[in-house]
């Protein structure tokens, strides 16, 4: 299932901390704090559990949001930065 | 999925729960071990961290080592799978009897078979494109057909007596299947018949390539299986030799490796040679489809499954077999 993590999170080591977490879940940086990618619902969950494990008490907001293969077909993006590897791929 | 390490100077480590891929200290990959299946290493001058074979043994990832021939030379697997004695001792008692026979003819019947339909998988397009080829194919492909009759007629208590007779018969039939080879690339590219080890032609040097990507495959299915790779039945004991591995590989050759490279070669690919060696572009280009094929359903035992399933569930096949609990079918593609 498609997903994106959002996050808004103020401290950088506790961010640089996600941001390495959800590249270890396969998903792509698509935006400064945000990122895409396939997890089923068992991996989605276990993303979940540890995110909120390591924010503990400190201050951060996340929001996983699946979105369905129909829904997905028709995103629209625009790029005009040069740098490869940000695009935002649909499966 | 599957890594290829194929550059010369690449180095592997271990970030967060990542393996990173870099080549001169630039990072060109990162690849979950989560997602990961198996990292197979061609070339030369490679280095790899303890990290990243403590992580990827604790993810049953295998490591393969292979020369840029594809011939197979180290493989590292968590050393908890070879803890299954009592598939392993029968599979070493069933040498002396009659099972070894058994086996060894329905490894050898499923090559057989295999080789017929790939044969006539790629001779059905001929037949209104290039009648004159067609007839010759077809020719063959008869005479292969009263040869292969034989096969079951041989009988003996213990593989030892059989070999001969059997490794004759493939060889009669084997050759007749290169010649088909022959013919069906005619006219494509030079395809000088089959050679095995060191050959210098590209056609053979994909084959071998491809072959020694099936190997790992295979060799992976055979020690998941908890079976030894070293304890073959056709093939003879050699130290350092993985009979079993070649023994099992003999139904998958066709469907996995002579398909895709004939099919590549129709195609009108042209592959890169530097110093007697496909070029690093061909080898990734030929693995690539190699693992796509390994990733296509086809029908075994009523149910669409995937090539590379299929040799899973063949190896634990072998292994309920030398244990006395089943029957061993080969493997048949469908033409």
């Amino acid at each position: 299932m498609n997903n994106f993590v959002i996050y808004d999170i103020e401290e950088d080591k506790l961010r640089t901390r996600i941001f390495e977490i959800c590249k270890d879940y396969g998903l792509k940086h698509v935006q400064y704090s945000t990122f895409f990618g396939q997890l089923n619902q068992n991996r989605r969950e276990e993303l979940f559990l540890k995110l909120k494990k390591i924010i503990g008490r400190q201050r951060a907001k996340i929001v996983i949001v699946p979105v369905c293969d129909k829904d997905i077909g028709l995103l629209k993006s625009i790029n005009t930065y040069i740098e490869a590897g940000h695009e935002l791929e649909s499966h | 999925m599957q890594l290829f390490v194929s550059a010369y100077g690449s180095s592997l480590g271990k970030k967060s729960e990542r393996l990173i891929l870099k080549e001169k200290g630039q990072v060109v990959g990162e690849y979950p071990f989560h997602d990961l299946e198996q990292v197979v290493i061609d070339c030369l001058g490679v280095s790899i961290s303890t990290d990243a074979i403590l992580e990827c043994m604790e993810h049953g990832i295998a490591i393969n080592f292979m020369t840029p021939n594809g011939n197979p030379y180290a493989k590292l697997l968590p050393l908890a799978l070879t803890g299954t004695v009592a598939t392993r001792r029968e599979q070493l008692f069933a040498f002396r009897d009659s099972r070894s026979v058994d086996i060894a003819k329905a490894f050898i019947g499923g090559k057989i078979t295999n080789q017929i339909n790939t044969v006539k998988y790629f001779a059905k397009y001929r037949k209104t494109a290039n009648p004159e080829d067609y007839s010759q194919v077809a020719g063959l492909l008869d005479h292969m057909g009263e040869v292969a009759k034989g096969l079951p007629g041989i009988k003996g208590t213990c593989v030892d007596e059989i070999r001969g007779t059997v490794m004759a018969l493939e060889g009669r039939i084997g050759n007749m299947y290169w010649e088909c080879v022959k013919l069906l690339t005619s006219g494509k590219i030079e395809f000088p018949g089959r050679e095995h080890r060191g050959a210098q032609d590209p056609v053979n040097s994909m084959l071998n390539y491809g072959y020694g990507i099936l190997a790992h495959q295979v060799e992976t299915a055979l020690t998941l299986a908890g079976l030894d790779p070293f304890g073959g039945f056709l093939h003879v004991d050699r130290p350092g030799k993985k009979s079993l591995v070649y023994d099992f590989m003999e139904e998958f050759r066709q469907p996995v490796v002579d398909r895709v490279v004939i099919a590549l070669v129709n195609k009108g690919a042209e592959p890169g040679m530097v110093d007697g060696m496909l070029n690093a572009d061909t080898r990734r280009s030929l693995s690539n489809k190699i693992n796509e094929r390994l990733e296509t359903p086809e029908y075994f035992q009523g149910k669409k499954q995937r090539l590379k399933t299929i040799i899973q569930l063949q190896a634990r096949r072998i292994a309920t077999f030398v244990r006395g609990e089943a029957k061993y079918k080969p493997f048949v593609s469908k033409w």
